[in-house]
């Protein structure tokens, strides 16, 4: 990979609009960057955004707003038909909201009555088939955003981009000849040669081999942060989420849910969709006393403040749950299903209702034993019967 | 496929075709412009291309004005003279029998001129007001084929076709030749509706068979298809060129026999013409010897005018021809069309 | 903060429409959509208007029971031409894509060519043959056997030429479709026990219904508007009737009025064959990766092999050596070519021209049928394809009438005449672009955006080059169709100019046989061409006229 240092990655000029020339502080220890701690100038601000079709029938969007700081990995996460790809394409502007406000760059992009098109947003977009023009070759590809530069300019920015990305060597190639994962990097190489303030990804590894994402998504990632661009993601892969991302926005429906850190997304939900979508989680009754939160499981603190006398489900993931062989448990194993690096067991407990545990690859329980089972939840997350917690 | 995809793609770049639809687009409305201010001589002429052209190419060669001719049906190309009345196109009017001539006239259509080739023209084949003029005749005729009819066969009177010996073997033109029409008006005249009615009927019993054109007439008596064929004249001669083995009858030409229908093809000025010097130079063309000469010689017709040799064409000296007037047939047209629908 | 040039645009109504969809052409597609509408209705809305201006005659005309007779020979031509045209089509269709008959390639490209011969060739040269004073009787009669033993004249005759000429509509719909069917059902009847007639009955049959039904349709539309044919072949049909209204009478309403009544007849066939297609293409996209099964023939290939080319030499071979034979000498087609160059050119340009301007508006309403699903999307459908339904009469009919009240100063140009291609074949072009252009990907247009191009940019640069071997077929269809054309050519041509089926036709009136067949050969070698190489290209060839 090239070693970008501090430099101009590029001015957007497109047709009509101020140069807004702006530089990109690359991270001293390139990939394994991690988010400065001072505040950085907001590149995208969204203010309430809500999208309808049909009339007000459908909601794809609701009343999103979040902003993303420059140089900053989001990734949305969500299923399909939550709204993230409408999000984002109304950040990159092929949709205008019906509500809302969209700022980037600190420009007020669409809001009432303004809307300005896209090519005039300086957003760069890698889509899902990666959309790269067939009638081209690399270079030509690349080179389709830089038609404002001089043809030196252009030639030193299609190698540095082509560079970025460790595709040199196929400049001439067509892109029918590439492999699925050098589409991919050229589609990324060509939305970022003109230097955009945001780049826009939708799902962009869904179209890869299995084996191939894990390697294509670290690589994706740390050209990412070597140019210091700002990145929004679109994924319904919550491991590609966590892994690549900076904060995780979780949408259902439409809406927000959450946006924050991916350990706290997954550690504490915020509702009890994100709960279940994000890893496997099982949901046990319990009754808030007081300090303690009272369930079949056993009693747990009541670490989110809620109120007595409430009826609460808590949430509790399979690596939280212990299991041990005890003839005198009335817990039982139902059934094992070896996962490779662990055994999952579905566990019934006495009162009819059934828990996952994970355990070790080698530790075999057969179905029927009777267990104990043990919560050892780090979090504990309750939600009380809307689904959202408390 | 592929190939060609890739020939297309190297070959037809987008400039080159948007280049070439524009050049296209050009000369489109170069024409356009054009066509508005040509002066080339339209003649409208219901008068078959065959007989016309050699005519129309001795007019260009002679005097050196470019004609622009549109054959088709004289009823079809009167229709677009009165659609095109407010902005006339066509400058001459040639139809294959004067009828319609009189009614453009009466619509206001046509533009009066007294060439002085017409002042030897009989007044029977002229219009009274200058408005047309005959230029050469056709006779309504029965002609036959000699392998499967005798001449002796034949009726003397068109009205002796309706016996049953007849049956099925008689073909006509039906009334989108203007000639036809023009004989079952001069039927109707001379009969009265009730028996011109009656002896149509009959005919159609009979199994006359409804031709569209008079070509399909002679070339099927020519061929056998039919023994007997009512046409005109200038076809039994086309049928002795095309080497076909027919006759020819005048019928109806005893003392008491109505005659023989002599439908004068006629010619008139556009009113509103653009080229009127051009038009008038053209009628008197027409009725000048070299131009009879060919129309005789080579389409077969009747001359009219006198001192114009008629080589294998019967003159009009030669038999009885019904009388009545042009306008007559005119003002009959309607009720004609009326009456007899299956032609 | 708001800079100078970002767009305002307005709410409420169209601006919403645009607004919403974000990628606006904005007010120049908005106008041009206008004016298309504009074009391709108007003479069809003046037409009617005129039909009507009747008041009760209409209804007294309609009630007519020659009127009646009329809609029921009409319908009843058209019907058997289609079922013809089927039978000859059918079996084909299956031999040369689900056999192994050897030499299928070249018979399916050669099964297309028929459409090279417009029907009004085909009617001539078969009346030489099977008329009643044609070949085959004379020879009878020199046998001495008597009386004639065919005559093609009439409604059978009619029905047996127009089927002899379409059925590649049928094979080339029926054989897309075969080719491109999934073999996984028919393997599963085999597994079941059925042996390859059942399998054909039970399995691939009731799969072929849809685009059987779609070239069923398109040949009884052609049939239902063909004129030059059975005019030829002395059929009393509407087109022909129309067309002697307009050459009788002094009155052109019993015309237009005969031509509102056909148009209410296309329409509902149109609706129909749009119903049974609901929004599918005509030609299906390979579904599955593996080819069709494929049967072997053993002892049926000598009569599958006589089958088809007994069909080819009745509407290919045949016709064209009646064509060759007729002309003569080489001379003689030589000596026709130099007398009827002028007619030649005007031939070629008006059709140049048509084909042209049509690609250049079928572009444009692919695109905005295509990317912009909207009211203007389907209004702009529906008024393109009107010239598809109205037959060439009656659209000459309707031209003449509008542009002679309205626009005197295109009335009698050939400007008229391209007018007269434009619109009937406008469907042709929008289908060739709008075939090529589901197959780009709308991704690319907007990734040309967010690279910073404008929709029109992102148009030239991106969409076009894509789509040109689309806009190509589009236009080799239009011209193709163009050069062909007579009904409404010989409307709307002003004086002396002639084009080559218009010639053909005079010829063939006035019986000069040797200028009706060279002329036709030249037509037929020109159209061939581009006939040929479409033909190599996939999903257009069925919008074929």
């Amino acid at each position: 990979m090239g070693n970008v240092a501090r430099k101009r990655i590029g001015e957007i000029a497109a047709v009509g609009t101020k140069i807004i020339p702006w530089e990109q502080v690359s991270h001293p220890d390139g990939a394994n960057a991690v988010p400065i701690s001072s505040p950085r100038p907001m590149v995208i601000r969204l203010d309430r955004v809500s999208k309808h079709y049909g009339g007000d029938a459908i909601a794809a969007v609701e009343e999103i707003s979040f902003s993303v700081e420059q140089g900053e990995i989001l990734v949305l996460l969500g299923p399909s038909g939550c709204g993230k790809t409408t999000t984002l394409r109304l950040i990159a502007g092929f949709e205008a909201p019906d509500g809302g406000r969209i700022e980037i760059g600190g420009r007020t992009v669409a809001h009432d009555t303004t809307f300005l098109p896209p090519e005039q947003r300086g957003v760069g977009m890698v889509f899902q088939d990666y959309a790269l023009f067939p009638h081209l070759t690399v270079q030509e590809n690349v080179a389709f955003g830089l038609h404002h530069l001089g043809a030196e300019q252009q030639r030193n920015r299609i190698a540095e981009s082509l560079d970025l990305v460790g595709l040199s060597t196929l400049q001439g190639r067509y892109p029918y000849e590439l492999s699925g994962g050098q589409q991919q990097r050229v589609a990324l190489a060509r939305a970022l040669a003109p230097g955009p303030q945001v780049v826009l990804l939708d799902e962009p590894f869904s179209n890869l081999d299995a084996d191939m994402r894990a390697q294509i998504r670290e690589d994706v990632g740390s050209i990412l942060r070597q140019a210091g661009t700002t990145a929004i993601f679109v994924t319904h892969d919550q491991e590609e989420a966590f892994v690549i991302a900076d904060r995780v926005g979780v949408l259902n429906h439409g809406r927000l849910e959450q946006l924050d850190h991916s350990e706290a997304i997954y550690h504490t939900p915020a509702t009890r969709f994100i709960a279940g979508f994000v890893g496997s989680a099982d949901f046990v009754p319990g009754l808030v006393q007081g300090e303690r939160i009272i369930t079949e499981l056993g009693t747990f603190p009541n670490q989110q403040g809620l109120s007595v006398g409430q009826a609460v489900e808590m949430m509790i993931r399979p690596d939280d749950i212990d299991l041990a062989p005890d003839e005198a448990s009335e817990a039982t194993v139902l059934t094992r299903q070896f996962r490779g690096a662990d055994n999952l067991y579905c566990v019934h407990l006495p009162s009819g209702r059934k828990i996952h545990s994970s355990q070790g690859s080698t530790k075999l329980i057969e179905p029927g034993t009777r267990v104990t089972v043990k919560a050892n939840p780090t979090h504990v997350v309750c939600f009380n019967i809307n689904g959202l917690a408390q | 496929m592929a190939h060609f995809r890739r020939l297309v793609r190297r070959h037809l770049s987008t400039r080159l075709l948007s280049s070439w639809a524009f050049l296209l687009t050009v000369s489109l409305l170069l024409h356009v412009h054009a066509a508005a201010s040509a002066s080339e001589l339209v003649i409208y002429s219901g008068r078959k291309e065959s007989a016309i052209k050699p005519v129309v190419d001795l007019f260009e060669r002679q005097t050196g004005i470019k004609v622009a001719l549109k054959t088709g049906k004289t009823s079809g190309l009167a229709n677009e003279m009165l659609q095109e009345r407010g902005r006339p196109r066509a400058d001459i009017f040639i139809a294959t029998e004067a009828g319609v001539c009189e009614i453009l006239a009466k619509e206001g259509l046509l533009e009066p001129y007294a060439s002085p080739g017409a002042r030897a023209m009989p007044a029977a084949h002229k219009s009274t007001r200058g408005l047309w003029t005959g230029i050469s005749g056709r006779a309504r005729v029965i002609i036959y084929n000699k392998n499967l009819v005798r001449e002796s066969d034949i009726p003397n009177s068109i009205f002796g076709l309706t016996e049953a010996k007849w049956k099925g073997k008689v073909a006509i033109a039906g009334t989108r030749e203007r000639t036809t029409l023009a004989w079952l008006s001069a039927l109707l005249e001379v009969m009265g509706e009730a028996k011109a009615k009656a002896y149509i009927d009959k005919l159609l019993e009979n199994g006359l068979k409804v031709l569209p054109d008079n070509s399909d007439v002679w070339r099927g008596v020519g061929s056998g298809e039919f023994a007997v064929g009512l046409t005109n004249s200038p076809n039994y001669h086309l049928a002795l060129e095309a080497k076909l083995p027919v006759g020819v009858v005048y019928p109806d030409q005893g003392p008491a026999g109505m005659g023989v229908l002599v439908n004068p093809n006629a010619v008139a000025i556009v009113k509103g013409a653009k080229n009127l010097d051009q038009a008038r130079r053209f009628v008197d063309f027409l009725l000048s010897k070299p131009s009879q000469e060919l129309l005789v010689h080579h389409a077969f017709e009747i001359p009219l005018l006198p001192g114009i040799d008629p080589g294998l064409v019967r003159p009009l000296a030669g038999f009885r021809a019904l009388q009545i007037s042009q306008e007559r047939l005119a003002d009959l047209e309607d009720k004609t069309i009326a009456l007899f629908p299956g032609l | 903060m708001v800079s100078s040039d970002v767009r305002r645009v307005e709410l409420g109504g169209l601006g919403t429409l645009w607004r919403s969809q974000a990628a606006a052409l904005g007010t120049p597609a908005a106008v041009g959509t206008a004016l298309i509408i504009l074009l391709t209705a108007s003479p069809l809305v003046n037409l009617l208007a005129s039909a009507f201006a009747g008041g009760s005659k209409v209804f007294a005309i309609l009630a007519n029971s020659s009127t009646l007779s009329l809609i029921a020979r009409t319908v009843l031509l058209a019907t058997l031409a289609t079922l013809w045209a089927m039978i000859l089509g059918l079996p084909p269709a299956w031999i040369l894509t689900r056999t192994d008959l050897p030499g299928r390639r070249i018979l399916q490209v050669i099964g297309v060519l028929p459409l090279a011969i417009p029907p009004y060739i085909g009617a001539f040269t078969y009346i030489t043959l099977l008329g009643p004073v044609g070949w085959v009787n004379t020879t009878y009669r020199a046998m001495g056997a008597g009386g004639p033993i065919v005559n093609i004249y009439g409604l059978w005759g009619g029905a047996l030429v127009l089927g002899l000429f379409t059925y590649p509509y049928i094979l080339l719909i029926v054989g897309s479709a075969l080719k491109g069917s999934d073999p996984a059902l028919e393997e599963a009847a085999r597994a079941a026990g059925l042996g390859p007639v059942g399998i054909f009955l039970r399995v691939t049959f009731p799969l072929l219904r849809p685009s059987l039904l779609a070239g069923a349709l398109l040949v009884f539309l052609y049939a239902l508007s063909d004129f030059g044919a059975v005019s030829l072949l002395r059929v009393n049909t509407f087109t022909t009737e129309i067309f002697h209204q307009l050459n009788t009478r002094f009155d052109q309403r019993n015309a237009a009025i005969l031509s509102a009544i056909l148009i209410l007849l296309t329409a509902v066939v149109l609706i129909a064959q749009r119903k049974s297609l609901g929004r599918r293409s005509f030609v299906q996209r390979r579904s599955g990766t593996r080819p069709p099964t494929i049967y072997p023939l053993g002892r049926w290939k000598v009569p599958a092999l006589c089958c088809s080319y007994l069909v080819l030499s009745g509407s290919v071979f045949l016709p064209i050596a009646l064509l060759l034979y007729q002309t003569g000498s080489p001379l003689n087609l030589l000596h026709t070519l130099i007398a009827g160059h002028r007619y030649l050119w005007n031939s070629l340009w008006t059709a140049t021209v048509a084909a042209t301007v049509a690609s250049g508006l079928g572009l444009f309403v692919a695109y905005l049928t295509q990317r912009r699903k909207g009211l203007a999307g389907l209004l702009l459908t529906s008024a393109t394809q009107l010239g598809y339904a109205i037959p060439g009469t009656v659209l000459g009919l309707s031209l003449i009438l509008l542009y002679n009240a309205y626009l005197p100063w295109i009335y009698g140009t050939a400007a008229m005449v391209i007018l007269g291609y434009l619109l009937r074949f406008l469907p042709q072009a929008v289908q060739g672009s709008t075939a090529a252009l589901v197959q780009v990907n709308p991704n690319l247009e907007e990734a040309a955006r967010s690279l910073g191009r404008s929709p029109w940019q992102a148009l030239r640069e991106v969409t076009v080059p894509l789509i040109r071997p689309g806009i190509a077929a589009g236009w080799m269809l239009v011209f193709i169709s163009s050069m062909k054309e007579l009904a409404a050519t010989l409307l709307l041509r002003p004086a002396g100019f002639d084009t080559l089926p218009v010639r053909i036709w005079i010829a063939s009136i006035e019986v000069d046989y040797a200028v009706a067949a060279a002329t036709s050969l030249i037509l037929i070698a020109i159209t061939a061409l581009p006939l040929f190489l479409i033909s190599r290209l996939d999903a257009t060839v069925s919008q074929l006229d």
